[in-house]
């Protein structure tokens, strides 16, 4: 970033001070003003903003330099001014001056002490070439704020709205810029203004900065340049070039690692769909269709976890997720628990009718919390700590619900893998699982770990329903949508194999997100069910059978 | 005058996996001739009748029919149109449709689809489903539901079903497991009226007795490799088979 | 191994086709002979009713021969309902263009100014009606290809039916392919010189449905008791076996579902005329699980039992809806769970062993 700085500044160093002492001439005045300002000459400042519009953007210029220099009282003042502006308060009355507005009455727009005088005329609502100009101003005023929060932001809107700024002050705050985002970011503003110059030095410049901050406004910026610009001399247009080629591998980077993670997330989202089906369907040679119907659930018993937090303790309101997990789970589990009882107990052996009984319960359970809740989207709030993200390169932005989403997903798995492997329990799951005659014959109860491997099963499909109230649209239907993909991945992976669920999410997942940006949706359905078969052809069993040939 | 080779086995080789189910078998058998397969479980007697069918492909080795059918290059469906009929350790009918529709079935070996469509049987095959259904007992069930019979009339069914298509090769599968003695009498009579100079039949047995007046030749199979082979008596003397039966 | 049941009481006879021919010439009787008022007069109404219900019939009809007779569970024959649907929806899109020289609403909406090139193959009637049972063959034979030859079978084949069946959906719904997008297609008024709003033309299709519906069961009622049918169920049973008897069982299982697919766009070709619309809704998963339910209902393997099944339950949603929309699908789940833990074979099949058991005693 120095290295830049020093280029800026030291490069064509004679023509930039000449532009300086130009650009000084406009302004009327010399940088930085040191002196305090007198009184009429802010009131002649405030006139000039009711009546002569051609110079918005000098006197805009000469508050914003006030509002920055080394007087406290003439700091004070341009903000109030500008507060003012910005708040509709200014009254540009045609006699006695221009007054402010104040909730308890009206102060001097030059004073800022009280008008006894009552004021009958409204305040002046800026134009729209004033109110933006106001908001560049204001950001070239907060570059300069004790705050770095503050100073970043106004970087950013610098950036954005480089075409306007005022050069001189901009170089001024770079200079003292100590904090590297708010150096990055002004640099880069002065550098998208840069491109306009005539000085053809300049231009190459700014064409070599904007390279280190690759992006999509970025490189329109510079494609356009060159179509502005066809006749251009052999050395801007060889560092235009380089500069398109190293933006467009940037991007195309970020293109990668955008979705790489969204593959990710939705891997993530396949795994826990998946996770309670595959342990069921292998140990029960059930497919539940009712599944996604107890994702549904456990979505909707975090609405009710987090509207009673809300009503009875808000304090806790932040953590009404993880509250969730253990609620859902447990609901879900219980009803999973009565289905086997009630339904699935008596349709053994037959997963024709297992599948036809499990579909009536879900058309049930669908109309009952449409009834309860209704059938429009559930909205949830995002607890404080997920909102917002961070980018990691051009094109490339990671939401904090995404990771703590595919944080989640990874937990429970990791939970179920140690109850499966290294538990009682699972040890009894999976021993029934490979050899249930075998596992019978040595007096494992099969009907109860039938009963509670469904539980389970159900249960961490309201797990993965808990989860999905970050990222997915929440409403009585959202279970179908999950029930055929994580059918899916069971499929691929191999019924009743945790590590196969796992592998073939991170497949189906990656082999999704790549193909629907570009394809749409049914492409990347299609593409899966043929993978799905191609793979099945080799392997009847999936990828991880835990049932050998017999 | 010896008979012509119907089944010849050179150097056949299964593997599941890292299991070695078959190695370096060599077994050959002719027409008119009855073999006995025996040998402990495991000793992958199904497994050679899964690779003869087509059920499982070897990983080495040659498996002819008559010296000129290259089984292990055949699918299920070609190689029983070939003349290798199987029957199963389970007795495998078809339980919802009666008897005679299952002779039918098999009569037809799944050719000529304009006659499956029309429900038609020419002279020929008509009079060899009534043929066979009178030797294996079953003319007064023909209309009887094949999920009513009896296990042994089941066996006997599905024996029959293998008949009525004249194959040149029959493969049984433990044929009398289940069966009473009085059934197991008369599955023996009826194995041995199958013999024929143009048929050969191996058959998987536990049952020694059942070996000793069927078989002609008995081949002894142990942990996928041939351990002695010829004579009932033969065999009982072999010292290896007696070491493998007995125990070490 | 559930206990076989004869498959139908009395072999060689017509069954319901008999019933059917009479509802066909009774439809149209019932409906102008008498004047309204008349207890005996069906009004277009329910004429019109009795015309969806029957469409649903054969295509109920159309998955239990390949469920019932051949052990292949498709939850995904709304897909060649809704082939034949759309087929049926190209055509009618022509002859109102034909007829009014207005193009359709959607059609307009994307800014079309003539009517688009791809859907004119379907202008005449008859072409578009082999067109529509080519696709559904063609779409049926590849699916059934991929996943026979594979040996995809049981379960597994089911949920691949319900995947596809949510792909085309998403398809269809899809607005800028031009398709009607998630509207449909609608603005019928021609079907083959008949105006659509005409009373005599409905009645006419209802009839024909009928008419339809009892000479394809005849037909699926023949090819069950043929020999054909008789290895449909050798392969339901125990296809390793028929494999082993010499049948090429890939080919059985091929034939018998493309010819289920036909039969099922046959009956989305006879539905779309007589509701006036197709929208992507027809290929929805869960009607296509639904039909299973129809079949399972009256009773998988009768083909009689699938007739009575549809009509059973698409006459009580017809009944329900109106009266009591929310409490249907409570009505539905509690049937299904009903038939498939108590009544196995369902309520025909359950009556046929009832008496096959009586007459045995």
């Amino acid at each position: 970033m120095a290295s830049v700085s020093v280029r800026l500044q030291g490069h064509g160093l004679w023509r930039r001070w000449l532009r300086h002492v130009w650009l000084l001439s406009l302004c009327c005045h010399l940088l930085p003003a040191q002196a305090a300002l007198p009184t009429d000459e802010r009131r002649a400042l405030v006139v000039a903003l009711c009546t002569q519009p051609a110079a918005y953007r000098a006197t805009l210029d000469r508050v914003v330099q006030a509002v920055v220099g080394s007087s406290a009282e003439d700091a004070a003042w341009g903000q109030a001014l500008l507060k003012g502006l910005a708040d509709v308060a200014l009254v540009c009355r045609e006699q006695g001056g221009p007054v402010f507005k104040r909730a308890d009455g009206h102060v001097d727009a030059a004073t800022l002490q009280a008008v006894s005088e009552a004021v009958d005329e409204l305040p002046m609502v800026p134009s729209l070439v004033l109110a933006r100009l106001l908001k560049t101003s204001q950001a070239e005023a907060e570059l300069f704020s004790p705050d770095v929060g503050t100073r970043r932001a106004a970087a950013q809107r610098i950036s954005q709205a480089y075409a306007q700024i005022n050069e001189p002050l901009v170089r001024q705050a770079l200079a003292k810029a100590s904090d590297p985002e708010v150096v990055a970011t002004l640099e880069l503003a002065l550098a998208k203004r840069q491109l306009a110059s005539d000085q053809a030095p300049d231009r190459i410049d700014a064409i070599r900065a904007l390279t280190k901050a690759p992006s999509e406004a970025t490189r329109t910026l510079l494609s356009n340049h060159q179509e502005a610009n066809p006749a251009m001399d052999g050395l801007e247009h060889e560092a235009l070039v380089q500069a398109l080629k190293s933006i467009d591998r940037a991007l195309k980077l970020g293109q990668i690692g955008s979705i790489a993670f969204s593959g990710l997330s939705y891997a993530g989202v396949l795994l826990i769909t998946a996770l309670g089906l595959s342990i069921v369907f292998g140990l029960l040679g059930v497919i539940n269709l009712a599944h996604g119907e107890f994702i549904m659930l456990g979505a909707y018993a975090t609405f009710v976890v987090e509207k009673w937090l809300q009503a009875y303790a808000p304090g806790w309101f932040d953590a009404y997720v993880f509250l969730a997990i253990p609620f859902a789970f447990v609901v879900c589990g219980l009803i999973g628990i009565v289905l086997e009882m009630t339904v699935i107990r008596h349709l053994y052996k037959r997963p024709l009718e297992t599948l036809l009984a499990t579909w009536a319960v879900s058309i049930a359970l669908i109309k009952l919390v449409q009834i309860v809740f209704g059938s429009q989207n559930v909205e949830f709030i995002t607890p404080s700590f997920l909102q917002g993200g961070v980018q990691v390169s051009a094109g490339f932005f990671i939401t904090w619900n995404r990771v703590f989403a595919i944080a989640l997903a990874l937990a429970i798995f990791g939970a179920t893998y140690g109850l499966i492997r290294h538990t009682r329990f699972g040890l009894l799951i999976r021993a029934t699982t490979q050899r249930r005659d075998t596992a019978r014959a040595l007096g494992l109860p099969a009907p109860t770990i039938d009963r509670l491997a469904f539980g389970l099963g159900s249960g961490l499909a309201g797990l993965a329903g808990v989860v999905l109230t970050q990222i997915a649209s929440v409403n009585p239907s959202m279970g179908t949508s999950f029930v055929v993909d994580a059918f899916m991945v069971v499929v691929l992976g191999g019924a009743g194999s945790l590590v196969g669920t796992a592998v073939s999410s991170l497949m189906l997942g990656e082999v999704n997100q790549l193909i629907e940006p570009f394809y749409g949706a049914v492409a990347a359905k299609v593409a899966v069910l043929l993978l799905i078969v191609l793979i099945i052809q080799r392997r009847p069993q999936g990828l991880f059978a835990l049932k050998t040939r017999s | 005058m010896t008979a012509s080779t119907a089944l010849y086995i050179n150097g056949l080789s299964v593997r599941f996996g890292g299991f070695a189910a078959i190695t370096d078998l060599t077994l050959e058998i002719r027409y008119g001739e009855t073999r006995a397969l025996i040998g402990p479980n495991g000793a992958g007697k199904t497994t050679l009748m899964d690779v003869i069918t087509g059920k499982t492909r070897p990983v080495a080795g040659e498996v002819f029919l008559d010296r000129t059918l290259d089984l292990a290059a055949l699918g299920e469906a070609d190689i029983a149109r070939g003349g290798v009929g199987r029957k199963f350790q389970k007795p495998s009918v078809f339980e919802a449709l009666p008897v005679v529709q299952n002779l039918e079935l098999a009569v037809r070996r799944g050719l000529g689809w304009s006659d499956m469509v029309r429900s038609r049987l020419s002279l020929a095959q008509r009079q060899r489903i009534d043929e066979v259904t009178t030797t294996i007992g079953l003319q007064d069930q023909r209309q009887r539901l094949a999920g009513e019979l009896s296990h042994g009339q089941k066996q006997w069914l599905e024996i029959g079903m293998l008949l009525v298509a004249d194959p040149k090769v029959l493969l049984l599968d433990e044929p009398v497991a289940g069966m009473t003695e009085a059934e197991t009498e008369r599955t023996v009579e009826l194995i041995a009226s199958l013999r024929s100079p143009q048929r050969a039949i191996v058959v998987v047995e536990h049952d020694m007795e059942f070996v000793e007046h069927v078989a002609d030749l008995v081949s002894v199979l142990h942990e996928g490799r041939l351990l002695g082979e010829g004579s009932m008596q033969a065999v009982r003397a072999n010292p290896k088979v007696i070491q493998v039966y007995l125990g070490r | 191994m559930r206990t076989p049941i004869p498959l139908f009481a009395q072999a060689g006879s017509m069954g319901l086709a008999l019933p059917l021919l009479l509802l066909a010439v009774l439809l149209p009787l019932a409906n102008s002979l008498f004047a309204a008022g008349h207890p005996l007069h069906l009004s277009l109404f329910v004429v019109n009713l009795i015309g969806q219900v029957l469409c649903f019939a054969l295509l109920a009809l159309a998955l239990d021969f390949v469920w019932g007779l051949l052990g292949v569970l498709s939850l995904g024959h709304g897909i060649f309902f809704g082939i034949g649907g759309y087929v049926m929806g190209f055509y009618l899109l022509n002859a109102a263009y034909a007829d009014t020289q207005v193009l359709p609403d959607f059609m307009q909406f994307m800014g079309w100014t003539s009517f688009p090139a791809a859907l004119q193959p379907f202008a005449s009637l008859p072409v578009a009606l082999l067109l529509g049972l080519l696709m559904a063959v063609i779409v049926g034979g590849v699916v059934g290809l991929a996943a026979f030859r594979s040996r995809i079978n049981g379960v597994y084949f089911s949920i691949i039916t319900q995947a596809l069946t949510y792909a085309l959906m998403l398809l269809l719904f899809n607005n800028d392919l031009g398709l009607g997008g998630n509207n449909g297609l609608t603005g019928f008024t021609l079907l083959g010189g008949f105006e659509l709003a005409r009373e005599s033309t409905q009645v006419g299709l209802a009839s024909l449905s009928a008419l339809v519906l009892a000479g394809v069961f005849f037909l699926l009622r023949w090819l069950a008791q043929s020999g054909f049918g008789q290895a449909m169920v050798a392969v339901r049973d125990d296809e390793a076996r028929l494999r082993f008897l010499g049948y090429r069982t890939d080919r059985i299982k091929l034939a018998a579902w493309c010819l289920s697919c036909a039969v099922a766009a046959l009956a989305g070709m006879l539905y779309v005329p007589q509701v006036g619309i197709i929208n992507p809704g027809i290929v929805s998963p869960m009607l296509s699980v639904e039909i299973a339910v129809w079949v399972a209902i009256g009773g998988r393997g009768t083909l009689t039992g699938a007739v009575l099944g549809a009509a059973i339950i698409s006459c009580l949603k017809f009944w329900l809806s109106a009266e009591i929309p929310s409490l249907w699908p409570f009505v539905l789940a509690g049937i299904t769970l009903l038939i498939t833990v108590a009544l196995r074979n369902g309520l025909w099949g359950g009556w046929q062993q009832w008496r096959t058991a009586r007459a045995a005693a």
